[in-house]
């Protein structure tokens, strides 16, 4: 079965309707998304309206669980004081901008989703705003796949697509009793696992304005990193039409993020 | 703020010998040939202003590639929640190797208590400068009283 994985949308109404296209020319059989629907751009409740009118499988975003609960700037979640002011910016725009609908929908979505041994997360199984990043220590990816018991984890959030395949993994514990001071190693084997970021429908970061996502066949366990062209004029006409900051347009022309990624890697928002 | 606009045209020929129809005539095809250049020199005033050096970076990044109109040369002196304060400097098809080459450390003692009195300010050279949004960025990077402070009391406490 092939599999279409799509995430952070940000608002960007022009990159999904050709990601969906190109969905339809690979013949995928099923799409999932990671979140992110809203946010930054131009056009959340088209964005929404669309996921929820194909019924795609969606887990819930960074931006669309602040959208829902109120934006909680912990200060770790901005790297600088311009990304602070800018997403604030944003989300209040996006806030005002949404439908009761929109909203609703966004509340319902599930932190995480499974189908067979795969399972779909936006930033990791814990939190939707930690990062896993390409680089994050072995030990810590290992983890975050088996702590959901699937083989594969699908995850979005750095907008950095990348497979991350986890080969002979083995974990070592050392559990201490507290009444005595003996301690007890268990080790555990794992089975090849793998994390698969699928990149970002709407906000790219990897330099060039091409929206990316990834197609999955189950049966040959093959990714394919798929980056479409878009017409993301379109979507900077909007963006300042519509009254959000104009260097949102600026960068997005240029294949920049609209704010830039945590530092941390392993971050975890403590709220 | 101060913007003042330059008009500069091509020539070779010496001013003194042409007479106002031939300068007409010469400023007429300059512009049909486009070569009459509109450029912009934009200044501010920093004074005391004190920047997030994360933010200073995404700024200088986005002014340096053209976020805010088409730049020939930009200079600032800038303070930072460190109490340095540095140069930057930016001049447009200068091959730029390592990008900490542009800028320099102010040779001057950091300032750790309250806001610095040291010159502070950005200087654009270009054209269609968007004042207002490099003065609304430029605000966004800028630290207020209670950061600043906090940032202050760490590091004396370290010292």
């Amino acid at each position: 079965m092939k599999l279409a994985v799509i995430s952070c949308i940000h608002g960007n109404y022009e990159a999904l309707n050709s990601v969906l296209s190109d969905i339809d020319d690979q013949k995928a059989d099923k799409i999932f998304c990671l979140g992110d629907l809203v946010g930054y751009g131009p056009h959340p409740n088209a964005v929404v309206e669309m996921i929820r009118s194909l019924d795609i499988p969606t887990v819930q975003g960074c931006w669309d669980e602040d959208v829902v609960e109120g934006l909680n700037a912990c200060e770790c979640s901005y790297p600088s004081l311009l990304a602070e002011v800018r997403g604030k910016l944003a989300h209040e725009w996006t806030d005002r901008e949404i439908t009761p609908e929109t909203r609703e929908f966004l509340t319902q979505l599930p932190i995480t989703h499974r189908y067979e041994n795969l399972c779909f997360v936006h930033g990791s199984p814990y939190n939707q705003h930690e990062y896993l990043m390409p680089e994050v220590s072995a030990f810590t990816a290992l983890e975050r796949v088996m702590s959901t018991g699937a083989d594969v984890l699908f995850c979005g959030h750095t907008h950095i697509p990348y497979v991350r395949t986890l080969a002979s993994g083995s974990l070592q514990v050392r559990v201490r009793s507290a009444q005595d001071t003996t301690s007890e190693f268990r080790h555990f084997e794992a089975p090849v696992k793998q994390i698969i970021n699928a990149g970002s429908v709407g906000e790219p970061r990897h330099g060039r304005t091409d929206a990316t996502y990834v197609i999955y066949d189950t049966e040959s366990q093959k990714t394919m990193l798929r980056e479409v062209k878009y017409e993301y004029q379109k979507t900077c006409e909007a963006i300042v039409a519509k009254g959000l900051p104009k260097i949102f347009a600026w960068r997005l022309a240029q294949g920049l993020e609209y704010a830039e990624r945590a530092e941390d890697p392993t971050h975890i928002c403590e709220r | 703020m101060r913007i003042i606009i330059i008009l500069i045209y091509n020539y070779e020929t010496d001013l003194n010998s042409l007479d106002s129809a031939t300068l007409k005539t010469m400023v007429q095809q300059n512009l049909e040939s486009n070569s009459l250049v509109s450029v912009q020199v934009w200044q501010l005033n920093l004074f005391q202003t004190v920047l997030d050096p994360a933010s200073l970076d995404i700024f200088w990044a986005e002014i340096t590639a053209g976020a805010y109109g088409k730049v020939d040369r930009v200079e600032g002196l800038f303070n930072l929640a460190d109490g340095r304060g540095f140069q930057f400097r930016f001049v447009a098809g200068e091959e730029v190797i390592d990008p900490e080459s542009q800028y320099t450390e102010i040779d001057d003692a950091p300032c750790l208590v309250g806001r610095p009195d040291r010159p502070s300010g950005l200087q654009v050279v270009g054209e269609q400068v968007d004042g207002e949004g490099i003065q609304a960025t430029l605000a966004a990077c800028s630290l207020p009283d209670h950061i600043l402070e906090y940032h202050q009391s760490q590091i004396n406490a370290q010292a």
